[in-house]
């Protein structure tokens, strides 16, 4: 490379003139010549020491089962559900006040009875949720495998 | 320099996976583990501590698992995934006080007869004295090897700004260099 191109190079890539492809030459001339002025600052560039990556392989995707991305949005949805329930039944027994009291007793221990099962039903698959989801584990997994890295 | 605007690679990585199917495991470090060290690369020359910059590559990891549906190997997943972990340490930055907006930055003093070794340790002591949008261009442009239209659109800037930019901060950088030639 001239004397002239070098400085033409050297001057654009300071002056953040030249194309990717201008470095790119740049970069490679002062590769093969280590001792110019520029070395150390491309040297800095493309060797940088950064350490140890952490793995994060063994946390990320491992526990994404399909309780955990859905369980507790289908377990709100249920208690949002049964919560209205509760708040519609009362009103409900007022304004079908011509009923007797017999059919209203009936209906409101039927009403219960369904809502109960739910209740069961919702309580079993939060337990499950639970079990699948073990909210403590990952933050402790997580832990460990940063101090191991850090180790 | 929060978040990418429409048309940017977050939209069309959206663009092109409409048949949405369920990556695996194997698939997805496959595309995103050879992105991990310039992820963490990036992220620890920026914020300056390893253990935000371990938060910041999970959290950025995690985003990118959520989204493995549109994450298209031809589709340029490294400008995505560095736009994504950009973001995430810019709001760190700005979160913890350390984001340097333009003309806050303390004045560089340049001390003549560096050894070649000390000139590297000038040049990372200088680039933490940059502004922060000065940092994340030399950042991309010089350790991460993106070009100008890439840097463009992750920096969401125009690409005069973004050499004008630049200019200043290799200037600012390379003064000890320079100096040392003199």
């Amino acid at each position: 490379m001239t004397g002239d191109k070098l400085r033409q190079l050297e001057e654009g890539f300071v002056e953040g003139r030249l194309t990717d492809q201008e470095e790119s030459e740049l970069r490679n001339w002062v590769k093969e010549n280590p001792d110019h002025e520029l070395a150390p600052y491309f040297q800095w560039t493309s060797e940088e020491v950064i350490g140890e990556i952490p793995d994060f392989r063994e946390v990320i995707g491992s526990r994404h089962s399909f309780w955990k991305e859905y369980g507790l949005r289908i377990a709100a949805g249920l208690l949002v559900i049964i919560t209205a329930g509760f708040l519609w039944m009362p009103g409900l027994k007022k304004e079908k006040s011509t009923y007797s009291q017999a059919e209203i007793d009936k209906s409101y221990e039927a009403t219960m009875e369904t809502l109960t099962a739910m209740s069961d039903f919702l309580n079993q698959g939060l337990k499950r949720t639970n079990e699948a989801l073990d909210l403590s584990q990952p933050f402790e997994e997580l832990k460990g495998i940063k101090n191991a890295n850090s180790q | 320099m929060n978040f990418a605007k429409p048309g940017t690679t977050v939209q069309k990585a959206k663009a092109t996976n409409e048949s949405g199917t369920l990556m695996d495991k194997d698939q997805f470090w496959q595309i995103v583990g050879p992105l991990q060290k310039n992820l963490f690369g990036f992220a620890i020359r920026l914020l300056n501590d390893r253990s935000w910059a371990e938060d910041a590559l999970q959290d950025v990891l995690e985003k990118l698992w959520k989204m493995r549906t549109r994450l298209d190997p031809e589709n340029n997943p490294k400008s995505l995934a560095m736009t994504m972990m950009k973001n995430k340490c810019v709001d760190l930055m700005r979160k913890n006080g350390k984001y340097v907006e333009d003309g806050q930055a303390p004045i560089m003093m340049v001390e003549n007869n560096y050894e070649h070794k000390d000139l590297i340790a000038q040049l990372k002591k200088r680039m933490l004295l940059l502004p922060t949008q000065q940092q994340l261009i030399i950042e991309l442009k010089d350790f991460q090897g993106f070009s100008y239209e890439e840097i463009a659109e992750i920096t969401e800037m125009n690409i005069n700004t973004l050499r004008v930019n630049l200019s200043r901060a290799r200037k600012k950088l390379t003064e000890p260099l320079r100096n040392d030639w003199r």
